[in-house]
């Protein structure tokens, strides 16, 4: 049932996966230096800003983690191709399997990630407008 | 159902998700500048605190639409996961709510296009 080609389905998709990723962080970084210089520079508000880049730590934290068992499950995706290439298949189907889930880890994380992904923006707005503009 | 039939959506959602994750940058992008303004000017322009709640509408409309994208890409890897073990009833069940999710996503996608777009 597991032909040669079947793990290449989800190479295109781990990397397109791996480029959002890496796009989240980069942003995530550069709002927590715009933070923090600005922070430094203007001296008050350090609560807000202080939370903030609490919860963008976080964010930057769990993208790493979502990189990291992505690049996971696409090394036991080729593992997986390779061993079929040798017609080991019972083997090569559990590598599969074991990179699907991992694969469905880093989506499950990436899922919370945007669960907690205004928490951010909600900490500034709060200095700003009042009630009507939170974000939930 | 083949074991790979789920995999024609991958690519779609992966490219989507990469939109999502561009218009939302953009919207958080904007919101940080109109408070930066807000702070300084004082809260009193109402012309913006009118853009600011609909871009905060916005975002939260994107939200649930990364959050749909994300679900069914994660229920496509499950069915071929179930195919793969061999419970292929399970496997089509859950790759078609997978696509029901898909379309949910872009329902969203679709309103914040039509309600939002005009509002610039």
């Amino acid at each position: 049932m597991l032909t040669l080609t079947t793990p290449a389905v989800v190479f295109s998709t781990i990397s397109l996966l791996l480029l959002a990723y890496t796009n989240r962080f980069m942003a995530i970084s550069s709002v927590i230096r715009g933070l923090h210089s600005r922070a430094r520079d203007e001296g008050k508000r350090t609560e807000v800003v202080k939370s903030q880049i609490d919860n963008l730590k976080k964010r930057v934290n769990i993208i790493k983690n979502m990189q990291f068992f992505a690049i996971l499950s696409l090394f036991f995706c080729v593992f997986s191709m390779f061993l079929l290439f040798f017609q080991e298949n019972f083997i090569g189907e559990i590598l599969f399997a074991f990179a699907l889930i991992l694969l469905m880890i880093s989506l499950a994380l990436s899922a919370w990630e945007i669960k907690i992904s205004v928490e951010a923006l909600n900490t500034q707005l709060s200095e700003c407008i009042g009630e009507e503009c939170y974000l939930d | 159902m083949d074991i790979i039939t789920p995999s024609l959506l991958f690519s779609g959602i992966c490219l989507l998700l990469g939109a999502y994750n561009s218009l939302y940058l953009s919207l958080a992008s904007r919101i940080r500048e109109i408070v930066d303004i807000q702070i300084k000017k004082g809260n009193r322009n109402k012309a913006e605190k009118k853009e600011l709640q609909i871009y905060v509408k916005r975002i939260k409309c994107l939200k649930r639409m990364q959050l749909l994208a994300v679900t069914s890409l994660f229920l496509s890897t499950l069915s071929i996961f179930f195919v793969l073990i061999g419970m292929y009833i399970w496997g089509k069940y859950i790759f078609a709510i997978s696509i029901i999710s898909f379309m949910v996503s872009l329902f969203f996608a679709i309103k914040d296009i039509i309600f939002y777009g005009k509002k610039i």
